[in-house]
């Protein structure tokens, strides 16, 4: 797993939970509950309204539900201004200021029920006495010889404010106020009835056409379509900002679905992959140990084939003096070893594929490794007139394997001796690389083709170039170095071109020139037991 | 893992709707009978502890200033809920400006004292404390001195999440003044059903209430307590009292500054009105029946006969309740 992958489903699930929480359905029970509110404040608008005129027309006679609606409306107002959380900033902004607004109509209306209740009351008392005291004082005067012409004034007077108190005809209280003055001029009154018992019909008359405006307007502002409609404004309003953000959430799944949909697509998409080239890399492995065995057996085969033919040779000729037998047991003495390194050589490979060898990496001198190496090989390089030169550096402190750094250089001058034409100089660089020391080995060979320079590194790696001097080569040279350079940290390279030589070089991790001479006292031998020679 | 979530989030996102708990608008209750006059609910359902709390600190003198009075110093929960005096004796023996009114039955009026000043039990509540002529104290100060009396200490965490603070000392009083309801009043009962519950003087009382149109302000619950008018519809009280008009006798124009609301007061409960002379806002009304005379003559520009009035005190006596269970 790369960290690209773990931070791409990281961010694949950051977004996955940004949707699923802006997919969040929206609070049912807030939502119910403003609904309810909302429903409960039209309910109620309407019931106030009713009741008002039930009140006014005496059908019923107790305040008490008025005072209970406009409670109720003020407390549910109270909660809706607070609108719910699942609302858009804009929308709660709106539905705020719609209540705000809806509270003062409410303030405005509860004052006018003060009044109405106040006016009504009056005007109601004044209107039952009137009823039940007018008739009696006209009845009186017009039983009275000279009291006719009163009783009519005052009989028409009190049909005018009946008629007055149940409807809208305004034109009546001037016609009834000058009536009242006329009759508070008349004096005593006939029949034996009390001056005071008319004042106190007119007074009620007067209080009547006092009362009756007051009372009007209070139940006009109460009656007001705006105070029904304010409110089911504010439904409407809440009911689109509801839809609008069931919408927001409805996108929101939509998206969450899709996201996940996309994510397993891609998720199923790796694995896929993965999968395919796991397959193929095991089935490279499996061609390479096919060929590998094929390769192993057809090596093991020569040497085994010329042990056999001179050990039946040996048998069969028995002409053989003892000097041709000496040669002959030399050759398959040669022969038999030849098998041992090769599989010295594949242990090897195998116990560092393995993860079986433990490297001890200490601080070195790469320099003084290279030079024992270069002195090692003068011999064999003069043998074919080869320059075998050691240039650069004189002190590279590097972390390695001792053992397995001389057996990395030796391989590599090895290789440069075997595979160089005779005459042909071959330069053993030392230098700073890139990690820290770098040698390279410089031959002007045959040259590698790219395809070759690809293979190199692999096991059992046969190449077109040739060794020179009918030296033997295993094929697992390179391969082994390979795994034992990048076992240190280092890297092995090789820069080549067909006819135009090869260099190749190792890398390996700089040392603490300090910590180098604590370590490391230069009195090990230079070869090692722990790895099979690249010498036959 | 995101399949998982493909699966789990329909849940997930279910359990994110959890939601709040809505509060709902108290109920209304109707009673459609043509009666202007309701019989009394059962006190509403309230926390014992808190109401026991709050008629402890109803008679605690720690609640003034001087220590020298205690909200029963003027309602007496023995006598109709208020006192016999025209005015009372507030903080330091300062003369209040208006006849003490009762605490019983306040849960069902929609207005607070004789001037409606108060649409709630508990905005008054937090006026009373600081009112020069009442405590003349501070809820906090109260709150910190109470505090010291670990009985109070330990009553108060019991009843209340918070502890004892200035704001559940008052809503202890509150729940307590909610709590003095007078039920079964005879004329509760004759309404009921209960026809013998109210004698024949009484009965022709509520005649006459009803039509000569006391019932036109004094009705509901309460015979009262949820309406304004003005004092002296069909005369002028003021002028005709005898004494000179005070601050006092302004009545809603103290609260509202509107000269329709001059002489407005809020029309006070006729419940166990016949415990609690005397009457008016100015207490100038020694007894009941000379009450029914001032209303009858002022609102109503009528005259009763003795005879009548007689009857209208039958009617108005019938509507005296028990006393609250604690309250003697």
């Amino acid at each position: 797993v790369t960290p690209r992958a773990l931070g791409g489903a990281a961010a694949g699930l950051a977004l996955l939970a940004f949707l699923a929480y802006q997919g969040r359905p929206l609070d049912v029970k807030e939502h119910e509950a403003t609904t309810r509110r909302l429903r409960q404040a039209s309910t109620l608008s309407e019931a106030l309204q009713k009741d008002v005129l039930r009140l006014r027309q005496g059908e019923i006679a107790s305040y008490d539900p008025l005072d209970s609606e406009i409670a109720a409306l003020r407390e549910i107002h109270r909660a809706l201004s607070s609108p719910p959380r699942f609302l858009g900033p804009d929308a709660k902004a709106d539905l705020a200021a719609r209540v705000a607004d809806s509270a003062a109509l409410l303030q405005s209306t509860s004052e006018a029920v003060e009044t109405f209740k106040s006016k009504n009351a009056v005007l109601r008392n004044s209107l039952a006495y009137l009823a039940a005291m007018g008739p009696e004082t006209t009845g009186a005067l017009a039983g009275s010889a000279d009291g006719q012409r009163l009783a009519e004034e005052l009989n028409r007077l009190l049909r005018d404010v009946l008629s007055y108190s149940l409807t809208s005809r305004e034109a009546l209280a001037p016609a009834c106020q000058s009536r009242v003055d006329a009759l508070r001029g008349e004096g005593q009154m006939p029949g034996g009835v009390s001056r005071r018992d008319v004042d106190l019909l007119l007074d009620h008359v007067v209080k009547t056409l006092q009362t009756k405006p007051p009372l009007d307007a209070a139940v006009e502002r109460i009656l007001s379509p705006a105070a029904t409609s304010k409110v089911e404004g504010l439904h409407r309003s809440y009911e689109a900002a509801h839809d609008t953000a069931q919408r927001r959430v409805q996108r929101y799944r939509a998206a969450l679905f899709g996201a996940a949909l996309l994510g397993v697509s891609l998720g199923g998409l790796l694995v896929i992959r993965r999968l395919s080239r796991d397959a193929a890399a095991l089935r490279r492995l499996n061609d390479e140990k096919n060929e590998f065995l094929g390769i192993a057996a057809h090596d093991l085969k020569n040497p085994l084939s010329t042990i056999s033919g001179y050990t039946s040779l040996l048998l069969e000729d028995e002409e053989m003096d003892a000097a041709e037998r000496r040669e002959v047991h030399k050759k398959v003495l040669l022969a038999s070893q030849r098998m041992i390194l090769l599989i010295k050589n594949l242990l090897d490979v195998n116990a560092i594929e393995q993860g079986e060898v433990k490297l001890h990496v200490i601080a070195l001198d790469l320099a003084a490794l290279a030079r024992d190496v270069h002195e090692s090989f003068r011999e064999k390089a003069a043998k074919k007139s080869q320059p075998l030169r050691l240039e650069g550096d004189r002190f590279l402190p590097v972390r390695a394997d001792r053992d397995a750094l001389i057996h990395v250089l030796d391989n590599l001058v090895s290789n440069a001796v075997k595979y160089s034409p005779s005459g042909k100089p071959i330069v053993v660089t030392l230098s700073q690389g890139p990690l820290g020391g770098r040698c390279a080995v410089k031959d002007e060979g045959p040259g590698l083709s790219a395809e070759d320079q690809r293979k190199l590194f692999g096991k059992f790696a046969r190449l077109s170039a040739r060794p020179t001097g009918g030296e033997h080569s295993t094929g697992l040279g390179l391969s082994i170095v390979k795994r034992m350079v990048e076992a240190m940290g280092g890297k092995v390279w090789c820069e080549s071109a067909l006819g135009a030589g090869s260099t190749f070089g190792v890398d390996l991790p700089e040392a603490n020139p300090a910590e180098l001479a604590a370590t490391s006292p230069e009195d090990a031998p230079a070869r090692s037991s722990r790895w099979a020679s690249v010498e036959e | 893992v995101v399949a998982t979530g493909i699966v789990l989030s329909p849940l997930v996102l279910d359990s994110l709707a959890a939601g709040t708990p809505a509060v709902d608008p108290p109920a209304v209750e109707r009673r459609d009978d043509g009666e202007p006059i309701q019989p009394l609910p059962p006190a509403p359902a309230l926390d014992a502890r808190q109401v026991a709390l709050g008629r402890r600190l109803f008679g605690d003198k720690r609640l003034s200033a001087d220590r020298s009075v205690a909200c029963t110093s003027c309602h007496d929960l023995s006598a109709g809920g208020a006192d016999t005096l025209r005015t009372s004796k507030g903080v330091g023996g300062v003369q209040t400006l208006v006849n003490t009114p009762t605490i019983f039955n306040l849960a069902f009026n929609s207005r607070v004292n004789w001037s409606g000043t108060y649409a709630t039990l508990d905005a008054h509540m937090a006026d009373l404390s600081a009112n020069p002529i009442v405590m003349k104290a501070s809820w906090e100060g109260v709150a910190k001195e109470l505090r010291d009396d670990p009985a109070y200490a330990a009553a108060f965490r019991e009843a209340f999440p918070e502890g004892l603070t200035p704001a559940s000392l008052r809503a202890a009083l509150v729940a307590f003044e909610r709590s003095m309801v007078t039920p079964n009043a005879p004329f509760d009962r004759y309404l009921a059903g209960q026809k013998d519950a109210l004698p024949e003087e009484a009965q022709e009382g509520y005649r006459l209430f009803k039509a000569y149109g006391c019932s036109s302000c004094h009705q509901g619950v309460n015979v009262g307590g949820n309406m304004f008018q003005t004092f002296g519809v069909m005369g002028s009280f003021f002028e005709e009292r005898g004494t000179p008009e005070t601050d006092a006798d302004q009545g809603r124009f103290n609260v509202t500054k509107k000269e329709s609301d001059r002489h407005v007061f809020r029309v006070p409960s006729l419940r166990n009105v016949a415990r609690t002379a005397p009457y008016f806002h100015d207490g100038s009304a020694p007894t009941l029946g000379s009450a029914i005379a001032v209303m009858a003559r002022y609102q109503l520009g009528r005259s009763l006969t003795s005879r009548e009035i007689a009857s209208l005190v039958a009617f108005l006596t019938s509507l005296n309740g028990e006393t609250p269970k604690g309250g003697a």
